[in-house]
């Protein structure tokens, strides 16, 4: 008997994970989310995905799913009647790939792209904050331009785009409050910023973010842990 | 046909990126323009349509600049008419972008070390890490299935050319094997079967000249193993 339905693997405190219940939230998919224990990960994670192990991971009708941007697109096409995600025109869409790779790889000659400079603002310390923050600044200044004369990277509505980097809108105030480092200004980031709260104005954005104290206190005890180790 | 924009592609001799979107405008029957860069000379050109990464490959069709092998790649299959590089079901095409990434992600990266590094534990690591990467690029190829895509050449195949040709030449100018016909046959077949394709053949560098040019660069290849901050053919 085939498994029916949706389920989503994931961790209550993954910023990748949370862009399959943004997407499938838009297109109105009812899911089951399972929230796993990244130490002690579940036979269930590790059957749907024995290549990287990793979550989040998308079950639909028992067929497995991997790679949170990957994801998505598989969201997008598999309920295409739902709410458009990608771009119809293929520039446009080859434009949000293209940015969303941008903000997601290191390229493979190591060279920083932005959530690759993001990380390191959340255990920099001292001077060398500084010029880990100006990186950061740096390559959303870049990403910023994907926003220019927009209300979201996807137009008028949410995108594909504004869901990959969807995170930074909430996990960035976060690693900011944590480290003590101010990345995302009005100064230097205007269009980000402005962009930041609209998305958090979004409902399924709003129905779905872990609940902020919580998050706080996990990524504060990780960076002890970090600085410390 | 008239009326259709030009189609313009910014590359360079011997790069596996370049001719990633080659052989995908090839396998669509699209007639493009391919202009070479000297990579340590970039033009204007290059320059203007790939601000950010100021790499080839660089996809000019009409007003649009697309950039990014990969994405181009995708680009082509959805712009143009002709025979799909990306299965139809949603599923397929997941696991397809799904590979394309790893080989990027994982099987290149540690391939790239393996190839260039010191021997060192450092090097013995991502030679372990490459195999490891590569045995399950292999596992995806099927008795049946010619190609990654199947019957014929599709996104994953495009993604994994560089193990085809590029591979061989950089093992054999570093020196060092990875993939043998025992421990990886059906890639070792595929890559023949990838190179011996009509198409392909058209898009593929002629191995002398670019084993000559590797070899030119093998010192620069061992320095950015090493981490250093040099120019990339890429």
């Amino acid at each position: 008997m085939a498994e029916k339905g949706v389920k989503v693997f994931g961790m209550w405190a993954s910023p990748m994970a949370i862009r399959l219940e943004w997407a499938l939230r838009l297109k109105s998919v009812v899911y089951e989310y399972v929230d796993e224990d990244l130490g002690n990960k579940s036979d269930a994670l590790l059957r749907y995905n024995p290549v990287t192990k990793k979550v989040p991971v998308l079950v639909h009708d028992g067929k497995p799913v991997v790679e949170s941007a990957i994801i998505v697109e598989y969201i997008d096409e598999a309920w295409k009647d739902g709410y458009p995600i990608m771009p119809a025109d293929p520039y446009e869409r080859a434009q949000a790939r293209f940015w969303a790779n941008f903000a997601d790889e290191k390229d493979l000659n190591g060279f920083v792209q932005c959530n690759a400079a993001v990380y390191p603002v959340f255990t920099a310390t001292g001077e060398a904050q500084g010029k880990v923050v100006h990186e950061a600044q740096q390559c959303l200044k870049t990403l910023e331009k994907a926003l220019e004369g927009k209300k979201f990277f996807g137009g008028d509505a949410v995108g594909y785009l504004d869901l990959v980097v969807g995170w930074y809108a909430y996990w960035l105030p976060i690693i900011e409050e944590v480290s003590g480092a101010s990345v995302v200004t009005d100064e230097e980031l205007p269009l980000m910023k402005a962009w930041f709260d609209r998305f958090l104005a979004v409902d399924v954005v709003k129905e779905t973010l872990p609940p902020r104290d919580k998050l706080l206190a996990l990524n504060t005890a990780r960076r002890e842990q970090l600085l410390t180790a | 046909m008239m009326g259709d924009p030009a189609v313009k592609l910014v590359g360079a001799f011997g790069s596996a990126f370049s001719h990633r979107v080659e052989v995908a405008l090839r396998l669509k029957g699209v007639a493009c323009e391919l202009v070479l860069e000297d990579l340590r000379n970039k033009s204007e050109l290059l320059l203007a349509h790939n601000p950010v990464h100021k790499k080839v490959p660089v996809l000019l069709h009409g007003k649009a600049a697309t950039c990014e092998s990969l994405v181009i790649v995708e680009y082509v299959d959805e712009a143009f008419a002709g025979p799909p590089l990306l299965p139809a079901d949603p599923h397929a095409r997941a696991a397809a972008r799904f590979w394309a990434h790893f080989i990027d992600e994982k099987c290149m990266k540690s391939l790239w070390a393996a190839l260039w590094m010191e021997a060192s534990e450092a090097q013995r690591t991502s030679m372990a890490e490459a195999k490891r990467s590569l045995a399950l690029l292999e596992q995806q190829l099927s008795e049946k299935s010619r190609f990654f895509g199947g019957d014929s050449i599709g996104l994953v195949d495009i993604a994994a050319s560089g193990l085809a040709l590029w591979l061989g030449v950089m093992e054999e100018i570093s020196g060092v094997t990875v993939v043998t016909d025992e421990e990886f046959p059906a890639l070792r077949r595929w890559a023949r079967r990838y190179v011996g394709n009509e198409d392909v053949k058209r898009c593929l560098p002629e191995r002398d000249r670019l084993v000559a040019m590797f070899s030119e660069c093998k010192e620069m290849f061992r320095a950015m193993a090493m981490g250093s901050d040099a120019e990339t053919v890429n």
